[in-house]
């Protein structure tokens, strides 16, 4: 299987990329899509808390730290997705995940109320993802949205839970799209728990 | 005196409300963005003392300034906030295997305008909104910010933006609930577009008039719940919305 990641860039990014390696993958991290003849496997691994994004309503807000994170945390994993969409045609998983977190971008259950450039942009990112299923789901694509729990799992762990999450078929009958769990768009963290949009 | 900050108030809807706030007695605040249309005027002149149009562009923190500048000027205090300004824009450029490529500029916009945007006028009007009686702060979303009903296959950048309204009024809603403000998101429909000489541009029968979605918003955005704590999205026929 081959699989892509966007970046390296995060302990998670780096513990996925080691063990799909161990686990006899061919894995690209960060090259150019481009020199990619097919991919099975994409992971959009970008998950940027940026220094800065840390005011609440009542204090000064930056507003290009906000914009910095929604091109870093929105833009470049769809700009990401759509460069790929060649080399995952050819590939026989097309399988797409990307990173978030549920509890800073679900906006049923967050309780933050600080850090609103990564909760904005990640919660644009599902919406955004979600438009992206709908379209591709019906020539084959299954999507995944992962919580690595970052701070709260070990790199490690969360890397087999992705792995695990990233890899396996949901139910999928064909004939029956009704019984089929992969039309279900979801958000899963490294703990195997389900989060609310 | 009672007072209202409408932001994108130049037609349809937020032009709508401002009527319906001016029906309940209140003073209206009406944010302009739009150069060719002049309906504000009409309204301020038939409301003299009682509408005032302020120049504002919410995607831009000098003009937010100036707007609050301007407001401090009339007003000690401000009751509601209700956010209305949106940037839509056309379906090119933001869909998967679309005949353009995404352009991640106008992603960017959509963002800026629809859910930093009213984020910053939160943040400038706050000191008056906190001297203010009832502070009620009010969104306009959008059935399409919903990720758990989302059924389109393109043209994510408007959807994706009124999600990040989403989070954004959650976050506020974290910090601010407990200091006594109290939120609305309202889904209005599928309206019809208001010209600048007032007529209403009918692009299909099933768009309802902004004054009929004005109307069904006023119970909403006036009215007390029981259990304030919770942050719903609510529809112009009343029905909750997942997020």
């Amino acid at each position: 299987m081959i699989a892509y990641l966007t970046n390296c860039n995060s302990d998670f990014a780096r513990a996925l990329r080691e063990r799909l390696l161990r686990g006899g993958h061919e894995v690209y991290a960060g090259e150019a899509l481009s020199s990619l003849s097919s991919l099975d496997l994409f992971v959009a691994t970008e998950d940027e808390r940026l220094s800065g994004d840390d005011f609440t309503v009542r204090e000064e807000i930056d507003p290009e730290i906000v914009m910095r994170s929604v091109e870093e945390n929105l833009c470049a994993p769809i700009l990401a997705l759509e460069a790929a969409l060649p080399a995952l045609d050819k590939g026989t998983l097309k399988r797409v995940c990307f990173i978030t977190s549920g509890a800073e971008a679900s906006v049923n259950w967050s309780e933050k109320t600080s850090g609103y450039g990564y909760a904005m942009a990640k919660a644009a990112l599902a919406q955004a993802a979600r438009i992206c299923c709908n379209r591709l789901y019906p020539e084959g694509y299954t999507f995944r949205m992962f919580d690595p729990l970052v701070g709260r799992v070990p790199p490690e762990l969360a890397a087999a839970a992705a792995e695990e999450i990233f890899l396996c078929s949901r139910a999928y009958d064909p004939d029956n799209l009704r019984r089929t769990d992969e039309a279900r768009f979801v958000l899963r963290d490294a703990l195997g728990r389900e989060w609310p949009w | 005196m009672k007072t209202v900050l409408i932001t994108g108030a130049d037609r349809g809807l937020g032009l709508a409300l401002a009527r319906e706030y001016l029906k309940l007695g209140y003073t209206v605040f009406a944010g302009r963005f739009l150069a060719d249309y002049a309906l504000l005027d009409d309204l301020a002149a038939e409301n003299p003392g009682r509408l005032f149009p302020v120049p504002l562009d919410v995607s831009d923190p000098r003009s937010i300034d100036s707007a609050y500048a301007e407001v401090s000027r009339h007003a000690d205090h401000l009751d509601v906030f209700v956010s209305d300004a949106a940037y839509m824009g056309g379906p090119e450029n933001s869909r998967i295997r679309g005949e353009e490529k995404i352009d991640p500029a106008l992603m960017c916009k959509s963002v800026r305008v629809n859910a930093l945007g009213p984020l910053l006028c939160v943040h400038r009007f706050l000191p008056m909104l906190q001297a203010g009686e009832e502070k009620r702060l009010c969104f306009i979303s959008s059935e399409v910010s919903s990720v758990a009903l989302m059924l389109r296959d393109g043209d994510f950048r408007y959807c994706m933006s009124k999600t990040a309204l989403n989070m954004a009024v959650r976050m506020m809603h974290n910090a601010l609930f407990p200091a006594g403000f109290t939120f609305r998101l309202y889904q209005p429909g599928w309206m019809r577009r208001q010209m600048p000489d007032g007529s209403l541009y009918n692009r299909d029968d099933r768009q309802i008039d902004p004054g009929f979605s004005a109307a069904r918003a006023m119970p909403v955005f006036t009215g007390r719940r029981a259990d304030e704590g919770r942050l719903e999205l609510v529809d112009y026929l009343g029905s909750v919305w997942p997020f």
